[in-house]
């Protein structure tokens, strides 16, 4: 035997450290699943171009009589982020956790933290590398103006809307009950939201009701801010404040409950909307006790190792 | 030291008890079995002591940390064999060994943990590709990357061959020479007893035994068997009164169940001496773990059915 006795100490290994790891690996697992690729990064450029094809020519006079694909470009960044964020967190978050890995995972010293950060960068990166193959070929096929001067606002917005829809995302999980519904309700939520967001077609001529229901979730705001930016007319490099808080205050929100629920093990015998919601409650309660007696664990501990 | 400490441990589920008030400790360098039936509430013990799973009462200390409020410092320092886990298909076995290593503040060289389990040939295979057995080998490789001072094993040799579960018993005797504390489930019965230095057996959530595995049953039932045949000359009716009400006649031979082995003996070969008997392939049989598990956890016993007795 080489021996297990030839462990070495090199001490607890850094949040950067595990953190580019926890990437590196997300990114790895992703590249070797053709079929999550394929969703990711297919699927949005296939609604530009076939979009495109319908209408490359059209103007849309509700927002200066620009090109349709003027439009449609930022429209299909908004749609990749949405996919890689959201639509992907879900479905791979669901499915690793359906066959065990995150059980396995919550029994290792690896924070929760720095698993669900990697797993928010990793889909960032898919979706910066997404939206940068819709640009390419939004300018190369329907010929897309790019605006540089709002690549920079643009960038901030993008980066907001990683963060709301992959936090959206993993908060999603906790109520998704088994592996075959994670798509489907996914899919499910998203889809009708982007009907209505502006995201295929602008909906400026919508019943205001409509318009407003879809201003309470973050991919108007999100669609909204990026097509301003792009759109040499009417828009222009300023951000609107309300839109960015918007998609904050969603992140943050679904953050939190996501740092709170988030279900490490299969769903089991908890399988089933209700029986999951059940769990989830129990499970806050739980979250609550433990970090209230680990508060008072460390305070009555002070300056005593344990 | 003391590894692990349970004290009247109780957990539910809603209105079922899947363990009542269990109580036990586990020194450091211990290899200690958990044995019972499905159901019985060992995975559930085990997963509360690993912190996977709250406890409903009851005290638990593992290694000095409560384990539902342990966190990282806790997890740095135990290895876990899940008995059901998943691991990332797409992943090499070098690959998942080496991510999960990154995460310890000690690690074992990669290589010798991937030699230590027997996967030198698939050093670089996806993890989807490997069977259920080698699989399992993977289980034990990354509950041990992280030199972990306590190790928990939940049935870790099933699916494996007989000459694979050799080899898990022998890297199990290994890390108890290294002084690791070793806790494990199975449901094989020859496995505890070779490798556990102590064990508890679990029915309904209840311990029902305790001690190293061979004083298991000492105390009482199973019986110990006496096995012989009588030559032509005499017959079972000659045998002592004392005897006489605990034989049963088989179709070649006489068994005398006895919870006093030597004193029934003594009673049968007196007997023999002075009759002129000659008993034929006299045997005595202890009965075995698995017989003595059998009986404390379902009541009945393989050995025969609580059936008559010598008793002192």
């Amino acid at each position: 035997m080489s021996g297990t006795d030839r462990a070495f100490y090199r001490g607890r290994p850094s949040a950067l450290r595990i953190l580019g790891g926890q990437v590196v690996y997300q990114l790895r697992l992703l590249r070797r699943s053709p079929i999550a690729a394929f969703a990711t990064l297919v699927i949005p450029l296939m609604v530009l171009l076939a979009i495109g094809l319908l209408y490359a020519n059209a103007r849309v006079s509700t927002r200066g009589d620009i090109r349709y694909v003027q439009f449609l470009t930022p429209a299909m960044v908004v749609f990749a982020t949405v996919t890689a964020c959201y639509m992907g967190v879900i479905s791979s978050t669901v499915l690793a956790r359906e066959q065990g890995i995150l059980k396995r995972i919550r029994g290792t010293p690896l924070p929760a933290w720095a698993y669900l950060t990697g797993r928010i960068i990793a889909a960032g990166i898919v979706a910066g590398v997404s939206s940068l193959v819709v640009i390419g070929v939004g300018m190369a096929a329907y010929g897309f103006h790019m605006m540089w001067s709002s690549v920079p606002p643009a960038l901030l917005v993008l980066t907001t809307a990683i963060f709301c829809f992959c936090s959206l995302g993993l908060a999603v999980t906790i109520v998704v009950p088994s592996a075959e519904s994670a798509l489907p309700l996914a899919w499910g939520t998203m889809l009708p939201l982007c009907f209505i967001s502006d995201v295929f077609q602008p909906i400026d001529g919508a019943p205001a009701w409509l318009r407003s229901v879809a201003a309470v979730f973050p991919v108007r705001r999100f669609a909204d801010q990026l097509e301003a930016l792009f759109n040499p007319v009417t828009g222009g490099t300023r951000l609107d404040g309300a839109d960015l808080v918007m998609l904050v205050v969603w992140g943050a929100g679904a953050a939190l409950f996501a740092l709170i629920a988030f279900r490490w093990e299969p769903a089991g015998e908890h399988g089933g909307i209700f029986p999951a919601l059940r769990a989830i409650a129990s499970l806050v309660r739980e979250r609550i006790t433990d970090l209230l007696g680990a508060c008072a664990k460390r305070l009555s501990a002070k300056g005593r190792p344990l | 030291m003391t590894a692990v400490e349970v004290d009247d441990l109780f957990k539910s589920y809603g209105s079922v008890n899947a363990v009542r008030g269990i109580s036990f400790s586990v020194q450091a360098g211990e290899v200690f079995g958990l044995l019972g039936p499905n159901g019985a509430g060992k995975t559930t013990t085990l997963e509360i002591l690993e912190g996977h799973r709250r406890r409903s009462g009851g005290t638990v200390s593992v290694l000095g940390f409560d384990p539902q409020l342990g966190g990282r410092a806790f997890r740095e320092r135990i290895g876990i064999v899940l008995q059901a886990a998943g691991v990332d298909a797409e992943l090499t076995v070098r690959e998942l060994l080496m991510l999960h290593g990154s995460w310890y503040p000690r690690e074992l060289p990669i290589a010798d943990v991937i030699e230590l389990v027997g996967l030198e040939q698939k050093r670089s295979a996806r993890v989807g590709t490997l069977s259920g057995g080698q699989r399992r080998r993977l289980d034990l490789a990354l509950a041990l990357v992280g030199d972990p001072d306590l190790i928990f094993l939940d049935e870790p040799t099933t699916g494996f061959d007989p000459a694979a579960r050799r080899n898990a018993w022998e890297l199990v005797d290994r890390l108890r020479r290294l002084g690791r504390t070793i806790i494990l489930t199975s449901h094989y019965m020859d496995e505890v007893q070779h490798l556990a230095d102590r064990v508890i057996v679990l029915s309904a959530g209840r311990i029902v035994a305790e001690g190293p595995p061979d004083s298991l049953g000492a105390d009482g039932p199973p019986a110990t068997i006496v096995r012989f045949r009588l030559d032509e000359r005499h017959s079972s009716d000659q045998l002592p009164t004392e005897l006489l009400r605990a034989i049963e006649i088989g179709e070649r031979e006489i068994v005398i169940r006895t919870s006093a082995p030597l004193r029934t003996l003594t009673i049968l070969c007196d007997w023999a001496t002075a009759s002129g008997a000659e008993l034929r392939a006299l045997e005595v049989v202890r009965p075995s773990l698995e017989d003595v598990y059998l009986e404390l956890t379902s009541g009945s016993s393989a050995v025969g059915d609580g059936g008559p007795r010598v008793g002192n």
